[in-house]
């Protein structure tokens, strides 16, 4: 039940984030060409690629780390990891993936102090564009956001396993890459 | 605060924990026990810097670049138009291997997709031709690292980026090494092959117009190498502008082959995203430690420390060489160097050296890293491609490579100007 909810919303809708990230860094690369050409064909500069761009790579980035997460491919090192017994690894994969949960949570949390502070001050960004700056930030905010409740339900679904010792599913979710027998779809 | 924070870096990383987390809790211990005022209130705006950097976004770029040239298939044609040219040459098939991985460096910004990419192409020949596998093996893990040496390269922008240096003065410096180091692993395939003639493959024979079809495969790399590090050299566009330009071109190469799909786009968009999201989470939070270090004065210590010792720059130098090969051996590359950068390179400029020159130098530890046991990526891409066989095999093959990126190294510190130079001429 909880692992299909875990499949059908935090993996499969962080798959669908992952290829609008890429779709959005796709289209910022025309913008930007198209802006090197005019700048040095007729030498103007109209179409703001260079702030639009920030924007569009933070809130990829920031909705695209639930997918590299799902697809374990946040680097860990594991040396001493693979020297040790299956509960062990198990269980450093729970902490691995509760230290991820908390440092989405930090930089979330911090992330809407950003937007916060920035909708007080009505702060616009220093250019000719003068965009107000909650729009980029508070998408940024809400991608950090689902990257923290997709890890929180990883550890949950991994604490779930943990206690009816199904350490197999454990390794295929939270496991390091490489290792075990992994889903569908994580070798691509 | 210098020992607690190795401390900590030494168990964390060791009981596997993510390195992004690693990071930031290093950076919330020092900014809880070592800060006399409150730092975390100042770090949403720290992130939001680290994440809307403007020349960072080169790396997805050049990723999906890379993607898009797998998918057009180019590789197979250059490497059959490089064979052409050079596999007369004792040694054979290997020297393809290193002079074709050369020419994709030239168009590719990471080690391990050039590796994959002609490792892909040419580790079937090894089987056909009959060749002894370590060496082969370890010409394609080798030759592969030479793409983050050979502009572009996405490992230089991180460099460029956490060191604060200029990095298309670092794309003009990797040239030159990155071709002298290039002829360094073609000398020592030449040599061991007239020492060991059963290591060299059969001869094959190779026509003039076989030779003269080749120019037209080498074009499409060379085309894509003028518009992207061409327009950077020029000064017409910056890093990230000319990688821009060069997800066009590329898209352009799968359309003119027949490959571009809806399909293969959504797959080079999603491994794009995913390879860029594990790069940025390591980025964003050694930016979140480098500004935790720098507010407590942590990177200031490390330096005083070090000249506290009284060692001649040369010393220091070669310890820290000998320090990342030890630590390469055990930890993937791009961590190491992404955690380290911010630490290392205040320190080497305090001690005089040029931080374009230790970026080149750095690049090259990194290539080492990618290749010495038990922990180097391009050894297991290497060996994930060749599917079967002792993994011994790829692991001894690159040890005579591993000797000429030593050799490069050390001409490196007797010639600063192999890397300086062009730079400088192409400053005035």
């Amino acid at each position: 039940m909880y692992q299909r909810l875990v499949d059908r919303v935090a993996v499969a809708t962080s798959r669908v984030f992952a290829w609008a990230g890429g779709l959005l860094l796709f289209l910022a690369a025309i913008l930007v060409s198209a802006e090197v050409i005019l700048r040095n064909v007729a030498g103007i500069a109209v179409l703001h690629s260079f702030e639009l761009t920030n924007y569009l790579f933070a809130t990829a980035v920031a909705f695209g780390l639930a997918h590299t997460l799902a697809c374990r491919s946040h680097i860990r090192i594991d040396i001493l990891y693979a020297a040790l017994p299956a509960l062990a690894r198990a269980l450093l994969d729970l902490l691995a993936l509760i230290g991820m949960t908390a440092l989405g949570g930090l930089f979330a949390w911090q992330a809407w102090r950003t937007v916060a502070l920035s909708a007080d001050l009505g702060a616009v960004s220093n250019t000719t564009l003068a965009m107000p700056l909650v729009i980029p930030q508070g998408l940024w905010a809400l991608g950090l956001t689902w990257f923290t409740l997709v890890a929180a339900l990883l550890s949950g679904l991994v604490v779930d396993r943990l206690r009816r010792g199904d350490l197999a599913t454990v390794t295929a979710y939270a496991g390091v890459a490489g290792d075990g027998p992994g889903k569908p779809g994580d070798d691509r | 605060m210098v020992p607690v924070s190795a401390l900590l870096l030494v168990v964390l990383v060791a009981i596997g924990l993510p390195i992004a987390v690693v990071l930031a809790v290093i950076g919330v211990t020092l900014s809880e026990v070592f800060a006399f005022f409150p730092l975390l209130p100042a770090t949403g705006e720290v992130l939001w810097t680290a994440s809307t950097q403007f020349v960072l976004v080169a790396v997805p770029l050049f990723i999906l670049m890379g993607e898009l040239l797998l998918r057009a298939g180019i590789a197979q044609e250059m490497y059959e138009g490089v064979d052409a040219w050079v596999s007369r040459i004792p040694g054979g098939l290997m020297h393809t291997n290193i002079a074709s991985s050369a020419l994709f460096a030239s168009t590719s910004g990471s080690s391990v997709a050039t590796a994959a990419t002609i490792g892909t192409i040419s580790i079937p020949n090894m089987a056909r031709y009959g060749y002894s596998p370590p060496l082969y093996l370890g010409s394609v893990a080798a030759g592969g690292t030479l793409g983050i040496l050979i502009p572009p390269s996405i490992n230089m922008i991180l460099y460029g980026v956490l060191a604060d240096v200029s990095i298309p003065e670092l794309y003009v410096a990797g040239l030159i090494p990155g071709l002298l180091l290039a002829g360094l692993f073609s000398l020592v395939v030449f040599g061991l092959c007239l020492w060991r003639p059963e290591l060299s493959g059969p001869s094959r024979p190779v026509d003039w117009s076989r030779r003269w079809r080749a120019f037209r495969a080498v074009a499409a790399p060379l085309a894509l190498f003028l518009i992207v590090v061409g327009s950077i050299y020029a000064g017409w566009a910056t890093p990230t502008e000319a990688a821009a330009l060069g997800v066009i071109a590329a898209l352009g190469l799968t359309h003119m082959r027949g490959r571009l799909s809806v399909r293969m786009l959504r797959d080079a968009f999603e491994n794009t995203m995913r390879t860029t999201c594990m790069v940025m989470l390591i980025v964003t939070s050694a930016f979140f430690l480098n500004f935790m270090m720098s507010a407590v004065g942590l990177t200031g210590q490390v330096t005083g420390l070090i000249q506290d010792l009284n060692l001649s720059p040369l010393t220091v130098m070669l310890l820290i060489i000998a320090g990342y090969l030890l630590l390469g051996c055990f930890m993937e590359s791009l961590s190491l160097m992404v955690a380290t950068t911010p630490i290392v390179v205040p320190v080497v400029v305090a001690l005089g050296y040029d931080p374009v020159w230790f970026g080149v130098l750095f690049m090259i530890l990194i290539e080492a890293a990618l290749i010495t046991p038990p922990i180097g990526v391009n050894l297991f891409v290497v060996q994930t491609v060749r599917g079967s066989g002792p993994f011994r095999d790829v692991m001894v093959g690159s040890v005579p490579f591993l000797a000429m990126m030593m050799v490069m190294m050390l001409v490196l510190l007797a010639a600063p100007e192999l890397a300086l130079w062009l730079p400088e001429v192409l400053a005035r």
